[in-house]
């Protein structure tokens, strides 16, 4: 019966790992005006991982409401999933929320919207690129091309010589109050 | 032979030092920032969206010098960019660090010219003050002027000359505060106005020009805030021009650049020493001492009296009349000392 149990829980585990779902925080600004206005972003997603334009939608993250989106795609990965899409959703100045992006497997979006009226356009950012203090890492496909950032932190070390001349400078100074 | 051989020294390098600030630019060729100087000094341009100097468009009242200086640096003097060739050098530490507040520069890019600026000043002190900074000698040749039409002096007590280095102090926070402030994006909308607002009110800024052979921004009547501007630069070269006319050096107390200079002076390379038992308290060095120091008169023990306010004349040096009293030395190895005058 243990077994089983222990099976069953494996498999159920295996299957919400498969239907894997990711998520990006949708950041933009919300304008001086009073009243509606679209949010426009642009989002890359890595090879595979979303497959239709069902394969994500825009959630309110405090209440978790699905917002209704217009999804234009913009180009695909060689196996098909999508790797960039325009993503437009209707948003409020009176009402301020915090928008997500969830993406993959397992999220199948309900509300989507195909028309847009006459509004104003906000620019979201949405997602990023993966990337470490000292290099920005971009996967294309095959191919990673790694952006050489060290120039910028050579001029840390100048803090060494900075905190040898304070120190010594202090250092001088006692000494020659004491005298 | 001592005073005139320091006097002329100290004189001949102030008039070499402006020559070659405000026309350093022409003499040597001014050319754009290459990879090699960007790795050791990278050049700081304001982001998109962020006034400069080139773009502050109130009645020129900074007026529009070069972008593009010899030496991507700030020295520890009042170096302003004199004309529209660039000149040596890019402009003075308090410009430097105000600017950069504003442009909110990450603090990386500003580590190599704060290290430049610290060694210079660990090396010599407050020695630029007197020997390099050209508003400085701007100040001498009225102070000359004074002594050509056999005006005395006039002496400061020493609690007016803390009150100048309050004074100072306080000029140079207000300075970087507004700095600061105007650098958030909410208030970016009153950097037309208060960009640089130190450089707005220095003297340097209606004088330097000049050299160059240009009219610099004398007024700007258009808002409250640029006549404000306006009225605190002119009241400000008013009291440049008294304290140098009747207080020799006593702008010096005030300066913000100075301040800044004046961190390092106790414990920097260039240093005055005295050997108390030569001297016979004849008060020279305090007379002659163009700060109104009296420290190296009251100092009972041998040693180092670098003082924060001391400018590293050698006035005191080369006055002196006691044989080896007092000396100026370079990390312990003297340069010159006072000799016995017959």
């Amino acid at each position: 019966m243990k077994n089983i149990i222990f099976t069953i829980l494996v498999s159920l585990f295996l299957l919400c790992a498969n239907a894997e779902e990711n998520r990006f925080v949708i950041e933009f600004e919300y304008p001086q005006f009073k009243g509606d206005f679209y949010v426009s972003g642009r989002v890359s997603f890595p090879p595979g991982a979303v497959l239709s334009d069902k394969n994500f939608s825009v959630h309110d993250s405090l209440t978790q409401e699905e917002i209704p989106v217009m999804v234009e795609i913009s180009e695909k990965w060689p196996d098909g999933s999508i790797l960039d899409a325009s993503v437009h959703f209707a948003a409020n100045s009176s009402r301020r929320k915090d928008y997500v992006l969830s993406y993959g497997e397992g999220v199948n979006r309900s509300r989507s919207f195909t028309q847009v009226s006459t509004l104003p356009i906000v620019t979201a950012s949405i997602g990023n690129s993966p990337r470490t203090e000292e290099s920005l890492d971009m996967e294309v496909g095959q191919l990673i091309v790694k952006v050489d950032r060290s120039v910028d932190f050579r001029y840390y070390w100048y803090l060494l010589p900075m905190f040898g001349l304070l120190f010594l400078a202090v250092c001088r100074a006692r000494r020659n109050s004491k005298s | 032979m001592n005073k005139r051989r320091i006097t002329f020294l100290r004189r001949t390098v102030q008039i070499l030092c402006l020559v070659m600030l405000v026309y350093g630019g022409y003499i040597f060729k001014v050319k754009h920032h290459t990879t090699q100087q960007a790795n050791l000094f990278p050049a700081l341009k304001a982001p998109e969206g962020y006034i400069s100097t080139t773009k502050f468009d109130r009645g020129s009242i900074l007026w529009p010098s070069g972008d593009n200086p010899v030496l991507e640096n700030y020295p520890p003097g009042l170096v302003c960019r004199f004309n529209p060739r660039g000149g040596l050098f890019k402009a003075c530490i308090v410009h430097f660090i105000s600017e950069n507040l504003t442009w909110r520069t990450s603090f990386k890019y500003l580590l190599p010219h704060l290290t430049l600026f610290m060694l210079l000043c660990f090396l010599f002190g407050r020695l630029w003050c007197r020997w390099a900074c050209p508003i400085g000698t701007v100040g001498d040749f009225l102070t000359m002027l004074r002594k050509k039409m056999n005006i005395p002096s006039r002496k400061f007590p020493a609690g007016f000359r803390n009150g100048l280095r309050y004074g100072s102090y306080g000029i140079l926070g207000t300075s970087f505060f507004i700095s600061a402030l105007i650098g958030v994006p909410h208030l970016a909308r009153f950097q037309c106005y208060w960009f640089l607002p130190y450089c707005q009110i220095c003297p340097a800024r209606l004088i330097c020009p000049i050299f160059g052979l240009i009219k610099p921004g004398w007024k700007d009547f258009e808002t409250a805030i640029t006549t404000m501007f306006t009225i605190l630069a002119w009241l400000v070269l008013g009291i440049f021009v008294a304290a140098f006319y009747w207080g020799r050096r006593i702008w010096c107390h005030l300066c913000p650049v100075g301040l800044m200079n004046s961190w390092f002076n106790r414990g920097a390379g260039v240093e005055l020493k005295k050997i108390s038992v030569k001297c016979n308290k004849c008060g020279l060095c305090t007379e002659a001492c163009p700060m109104g120091l009296t420290e190296m008169f009251e100092k009972k023990t041998d040693g180092v009296f670098n003082q924060s306010g001391c400018i590293m004349c050698l006035r005191c040096v080369e006055i002196c009349p006691r044989d080896g009293c007092l000396s100026a030395n370079f990390f312990g190895r003297k340069i010159v000392e006072s000799r016995l005058k017959k």
